[in-house]
């Protein structure tokens, strides 16, 4: 029974992770890169570098020049600047009910922020991280949903059918053959991660419940408005309080810094990052101000209402404790407070998502190749192109992504395209085009391997010449973001750097490797017969590890400072076929 | 409460000690682990380098004092961020971060363990040190075992060590 | 596995909003039931396809998923109506 069970958990492995592993790749890929998706924007967006607003921004004088903006307003709300965010985000409504689009705005010079011609890290990465933006019918989020269940059950099977999860807890054995060190690698960010993996994707499932699980609030309602009903109100305290308008004009106005004074007094020293007016002008005017939730992991839905006359309380809602629960969930996920160390380590952890996929691959290919049969040859090469387009190539299409958004001028027009949608085009043409590579190339009869190295080239090229174009175009090269602290673009650009500095690693080690890997073949028995003449990258394939697990290492050697130091050398240095005496004195 | 950061060197300095402990803590617990120890203690065995190494009668302690250590990683990262939400978070992390670069270690500087496992050792070993599974007691030599067909799944590593055989 | 996949779907989202409207009865706050209900959702999904995918009996497979759903849906009918 035991045993019958794990032979069941080891096929669904198999085959949920050969059919999802792309789709899950994308979406850590994206993922990881979310991480740091308004620093992208810092990047991609140079209008939006602007200065950090002073300590003692003021709400008043922010309320004095929302009045000229907006002077049709019967309310407006504003999303207050935070570490990551040097902007705010304003919206405002008519008494007709018109609202203005909610657009970014300066709120020490109360000036909008000039329309980004880009959708960069919050509108193109993110969303393709839980929409894959497909769009029809919400498909693309239900992919997701899908391939999410999907990482769990993997998660899940993948430690039922691990023999020695606990003796193996450390084990990498890099100079041992490329089935062998691919699995350890796989069993290492797979092991070391997990709780990371479980639950970042039980969260990223939490986050949609309401759209795969659409039936609960109606059944226990008992009406059919879903989200939009009363429990919305419950739930989310959305319109938790409303009063109408008196008709009459307000006498007085409170001071809004001495509300939100006394809302941070009220939430023991937590300030609102959410401020909305209603009813501008009118005695029933009233104040809600949202409690801040980057100081603590989950996010917040407590709020204050205020009388906008009197400053008094009229209303305030808190998170109820299952819904607490949830929004402590969601703020696992989606990572909105203000902490360095650990943004950096769920990109990395991220990363080490894209590991796992990437060696699930790769190991799938050498036990296919050494079993040899089982799937015809269309199967595996539909399986290849798959592999090496959503593994390098959704990397290439993204730096590509970034170059284009350098190099296409301001008010670019293109078959009538606008800018940010050219942008995107070009994203998606060389993801494309990085599949037909593959299958193109290997149609002609080149190896697997060499195949990987020419994408990794190609990621290496335009890694490199991306902070080149960022410096030319903006003007802001290192130094100088480093002397005005703009600490997002600078960091791009040295991560940037740091990934063309391991691609050319990685990809010189695989032209390297190709005449070594052959005196290895004998020492595998399985490798000897090889029927087809697709056999000989599959032996030659040795350093593939490397070129697979590389690519993705790029981010993460690059990204933490003390591995860099500890493990580049590491990575680069030891050809894989020379094991060095001391390396191993295991049979 | 609004807690005040510390300032940045202090929070490097209290974020380096937890990964210390944490490396430490899964340092340790590596050893205890008979294809480490040998892969450890074998560093010694060349040449120059003197004589191999015994592993230590008992694991018990050693597996207890690593547990430890990364239990007590928490503590400075609870110092550093004040929140306990924070801490929780980075401390799962962390550990995986250490675990990872002990996992690094052994893969390609296992000497740099070498201090460590002779503190642990109870002396040179014999001709042929008769090491033990520090968790599984009786199982194959590791290297020998093709992975994916053992019959059984391995014990819980906390499971009770008393079966561990001990050595002198 | 279509069976797994959809049929576990199917009994998984009628139980959801099943479990959440009896919590909701039993006098938790309705808005916390309906959450309560899609955090435990993905739970349940989560054991209905393992256990799918390791039960070798094609039929147990079916009667427990296909009458599971079956009678979550009926009796969400009956609540509905109810209501």
């Amino acid at each position: 029974m035991k045993e019958t069970f794990r032979l069941s958990m080891l096929w669904l492995h198999t085959w949920a992770g050969v059919v999802l592993g792309s789709v899950l790749f994308a979406i850590f890929w994206m993922g990881s890169l979310s991480v740091f998706d308004h620093e992208i924007d810092r990047w991609m967006m140079p209008e939006t570098r602007i200065a950090e607003p002073p300590v003692g921004f003021s709400l008043d004088t922010f309320a004095g020049r929302a009045a000229e903006i907006a002077p049709e307003a019967s309310e407006w709300s504003l999303s207050l600047p935070r570490e990551r965010v040097p902007y705010g985000y304003f919206s405002a409504r008519d008494t007709s009910g018109t609202s203005t689009h909610r657009f970014r705005i300066d709120v020490t010079a109360g000036e909008a922020i000039p329309e980004s011609e880009t959708l960069a890290g919050t509108g193109f990465i993110y969303p393709f991280h839980y929409m894959l933006h497909l769009q029809w019918m919400n498909l693309g989020m239900w992919i997701v949903g899908m391939a999410a269940m999907a990482m769990l059950l993997l998660l899940i099977s993948g430690v039922v059918v691990h023999a020695r999860l606990f003796k193996d807890f450390f084990t990498l054995r890099p100079t041992k053959k490329l089935a062998r060190s691919t699995l350890d690698a796989h069993n290492l960010s797979g092991v070391l991660v997990l709780p990371f993996h479980v639950l970042i994707t039980f969260s990223g499932l939490v986050i949609f419940a309401f759209v795969y699980l659409p039936q609960a609030p109606d059944l226990v309602y008992g009406d059919s408005e879903g989200l939009s009903g009363q429990f919305r109100v419950d739930a989310f305290g959305f319109g938790h309080y409303e009063r109408e308008r008196m008709g009459v004009p307000a006498r007085a106005a409170a001071s809004l810094d001495a509300m939100a004074a006394w809302a941070t007094s009220e939430w023991g020293g937590t300030a609102p990052d959410d401020v909305r007016v209603y009813h501008l002008g009118d005695a029933g005017g009233y104040v809600m101000m949202r409690r801040g939730d980057q100081k603590q992991v989950g996010f917040d839905r407590d709020a204050i209402y205020l009388d906008a006359a009197t400053g008094a309380e009229l209303d305030r809602f808190e998170t109820a404790p299952v819904m607490r629960a949830q929004q402590f969930l969601l703020g696992l996920h989606l990572i909105q407070f203000d902490h360095w160390a650990l943004r950096w380590l769920y990109f990395l952890a991220g990363l080490s998502g894209c590991v796992l996929i990437g060696t699930g691959f790769v190991y799938w290919f050498e036990k296919r190749r050494s079993k040899h049969a089982e799937m015809s040859q269309t199967g595996l090469r539909v399986v290849e192109v798959l592999t090496i387009g959503s593994v390098t190539g959704i990397m290439v299409a993204t730096v590509a992504f970034f170059v284009a958004n350098r190099l296409l001028p301001s008010g670019a027009d293109f078959a009538g395209l606008d800018r940010a949608t050219l942008e995107t085009r070009a994203f998606w043409l060389v993801w494309v085009g990085t599949f037909a590579h593959v299958g193109l190339r290997r149609w002609r009869g080149a190896e697997m391997r060499a195949v990987w190295r020419e994408q990794t080239w190609a990621l290496a090229a335009l890694s490199a010449v991306a902070p080149v174009l960022n410096g030319v175009t903006t003007g802001m090269h290192p130094l100088r973001a480093a002397g005005e602290g703009q600490w997002a673009v600078l960091g791009m650009d040295a991560l940037l750097l740091a990934t063309a500095a391991l691609a050319v690693v990685v990809a010189r080690r695989l032209g390297r490797e190709a005449p070594e890997a052959a005196p290895a073949v004998p020492k595998r028995p399985s490798a000897l017969p090889k029927p087809r003449p697709a056999a000989r990258p599959a032996t030659g394939s040795m350093p593939l590890p490397s070129g697979d697990g590389a690519p993705e290492a790029t981010g993460v050697l690059g990204g933490d400072g003390a591995v860099t130091g500890d493990e580049t050398p590491a990575v680069a240095r030891p050809p894989v076929a020379r094991p060095s005496p001391e390396d191993r004195a295991e049979p | 409460m609004t807690p005040a950061a510390p300032p940045a060197l202090v929070a490097g300095l209290l974020l380096a000690t937890a990964l210390g402990l944490a490396y430490a803590g899964f340092a340790l617990l590596a050893l205890t682990l008979d294809r480490n120890w040998k892969a450890v203690a074998a560093t010694a065995s060349g040449p120059a380098r003197g004589p191999a190494l015994a592993p230590p009668p008992s694991w018990t302690d050693v597996r207890a004092s690593g547990y430890l250590l990364l239990a007590l990683a928490f503590m400075p990262l609870l110092a550093r961020d004040a929140v306990a939400s924070f801490a929780i978070v980075s401390w799962v992390l962390w550990l995986g971060v250490a675990a990872a670069l002990v996992a690094f270690t052994l893969a390609w500087r296992p000497h740099w363990l070498r201090p460590l496992a002779s503190a642990l050792a109870s002396g040179p070993a014999e001709d042929r040190p008769p090491a033990r599974d520090g968790l599984c007691g009786g199982s194959p030599p590791s290297g020998g075992s093709p992975r994916r067909v053992p019959p059984k799944r391995p014990p819980a590593l906390a499971r009770d060590p008393s079966h561990v055989r001990q050595e002198s | 596995m279509l069976l797994a996949v959809v049929g576990g779907y199917l009994l998984t989202e009628s139980a959801t909003a099943l479990l959440a409207w009896a919590l909701a009865a039993l006098g938790m706050a309705r808005s916390e039931a309906v959450v309560l209900g899609m955090l435990l959702a993905f739970v349940l999904y989560l054991g209905l396809l393992v256990w799918a995918f390791a039960e070798r009996r094609l039929a147990r497979l079916w009667l427990v998923l296909g009458v599971g759903t079956l009678v979550a849906i009926g009796l969400a009918h009956v609540v509905q109506g109810a209501a």
